[in-house]
């Protein structure tokens, strides 16, 4: 008797254990986005290169793990191994507070929370505007950050909405320096109209070793501000712009400045979207945390979408920075998501 | 000749029937906004609706606390058609797009999809979040004592 019982309990746990395990499958998404390209350029020294390009292959799995807790994953594969790029558990109180933790993206202006810097299927140009963009394609900000952040929206009828986050910023290996602090406020009055102002502030410790290789030798305070307005998701025409100011101040020494701005229009023709997107970063002399290299780029650009998750972008890029003088560059992009 | 007169109002008969049942049938693509019983709102405007189902205004229903889970057809069909052009405003491809950018940006769950009215229905009914749109032809008998209609276009 005791025997049937025991057996009877074990099939009892093994079938709510099948029917548990269903319904996170049930709960579950997984989706991947991945691109590839083409590019030719030529320097000012009349040097011409053309290479093509495999792009990552990312890996989005969602989870609604009960009514009030989420969860997602984003693993990046790509020729030099695999990053999690996020990973982001959620408690969603309410409209106007839900926490998250873990590796999130820095909630700085509208562009870089909205356009996810590898899935280029949904983003509008080949790349980020440099501000914002991978350190390859000259990028001056770090976009992730680990920490635990507050969040909501759908405040009042202007829509309003913030995100609080408090992460290990620029001094993710420094166990001395203060924690970074990012704070985004918004609105959207209308209908995919959005503005933005985001702050952050970083205290960075002796001994933390800047992106340069340069070892701080006392603190630094790295301050941020940013002020952005974009219209996108409209039927035809579609817009961002966006504004950075940075200031790096130690004890020793004034604040040196790094300014930076974008702008981006594109008008919808059907399943084609010419669009022009311009940006500028200029930096002090001597910044300590960021390496100096100004940096000026026109982008005329046309995207062609072969369907929601599919789209081919062919750009002409005309770029002047520092390092390299000048460089025009074509760029022909696929991107796709499955 | 009682034989032809018969058959005279008959057919008269028949074809005012069949006139006046084309003239009630709702025509392709007219469709109905529904949602679960438990749910408390008895009726939402075009605009409402658009904001609900995007969850735009709002991320759970709360009246009765519970996420709002939209509920999409998997292939493209007349009612589908209707309901991205009439309430949402937006293409199948806009649609597509602005939930697959919400699962990236929120980790929010995408709208469940179904293949048939039938199967809509019964997701509605299970799920005291859902709202979902169906063709009103499908709203008979059985299938309207199952979920509450909001909004019919």
């Amino acid at each position: 008797m005791k025997k049937k019982i025991i057996l009877l309990l074990c099939i009892l746990f093994e079938g709510i254990s099948i029917l548990r395990a269903q319904t996170i499958l049930d709960n579950t998404q997984v989706r991947f986005f991945g691109n590839t390209g083409y590019f030719a350029e030529k320097d000012s020294s009349h040097h011409f290169t053309h290479t093509f390009d495999v792009g990552n292959i990312e890996m989005l799995l969602t989870s609604q793990v009960t009514d009030r807790i989420s969860v997602l994953a984003e693993p990046v594969f790509s020729t030099n191994g695999v990053s999690i790029e996020r990973l982001m558990i959620s408690y969603f109180y309410s409209d106007y507070l839900k926490v998250s933790a873990g590796k999130l993206y820095s909630p700085v202006g509208i562009w870089n929370t909205r356009f996810y810097h590898h899935v280029k299927v949904l983003t509008p140009t080949i790349n980020q505007p440099a501000i914002i963009a991978e350190p390859e394609e000259f990028g001056v900000l770090d976009n992730n950050d680990t920490g635990i952040q507050l969040s909501g929206e759908n405040i009042s009828k202007l829509r309003f909405g913030y995100k609080l986050l408090v992460g290990n910023g620029y001094a993710n290996s420094t166990k001395y320096s203060d924690k970074t602090v990012t704070a985004n406020l918004y609105i959207e009055p209308v209908d995919n109209l959005q503005f933005a102002v985001s702050g952050r502030t970083d205290n960075l410790a002796p001994g933390t070793v800047a992106p340069t290789g340069e070892v701080l030798r006392e603190f630094n305070r790295i301050n941020l501000f940013n002020a952005s307005v974009m219209y996108y998701g409209g039927e035809k025409f579609e817009f961002a712009s966006e504004f950075y100011r940075i200031g790096v101040s130690t004890p020793t020494t004034a604040t040196r400045q790094l300014m930076s701005g974008f702008a981006y229009a594109g008008y919808r023709l059907n399943k084609f979207t010419p669009y022009v997107l311009y940006n500028k970063v200029n930096y002090d002399q001597n910044m300590g945390w960021f390496s100096v290299n100004n940096f000026t780029g026109s982008t005329l650009g046309i995207r062609y979408n072969f369907s929601a998750l599919c789209v081919l972008k062919l750009e002409g890029q005309f770029l002047e920075s520092d390092q390299f003088k000048k460089l025009n560059r074509i760029g022909v992009q696929w991107a796709i998501g499955f | 000749m009682k034989t032809k007169y018969s058959f005279l109002c008959g057919l008269i008969a028949l074809l005012a029937f069949s006139f006046m049942a084309f003239q009630t049938a709702p025509a392709a693509g007219e469709f109905a906004m529904i949602i679960n019983r438990e749910n408390t709102i008895n009726a939402l405007t075009a605009s409402e609706a658009k904001l609900y189902y995007l969850r735009k205004l709002k991320k759970r229903w709360t009246e009765i606390n519970k996420n709002i889970r939209p509920v999409d057809r998997k292939a493209p069909c007349a009612e589908q058609n209707a309901f991205y052009s009439k309430i949402l405003s937006m293409s199948a491809a806009d649609v597509e797009k602005y939930f697959t950018g919400k699962q990236l940006q929120n980790a929010e769950r995408p709208p469940d999809k179904f293949a048939t009215d039938s199967e809509v229905i019964n997701f509605v009914a299970s799920e005291p979040g859902a709202i979902g749109y169906v063709s009103v032809r499908s709203l008979t008998g059985e299938n309207k004592e199952k979920v509450k209609v909001v909004l019919q276009f």
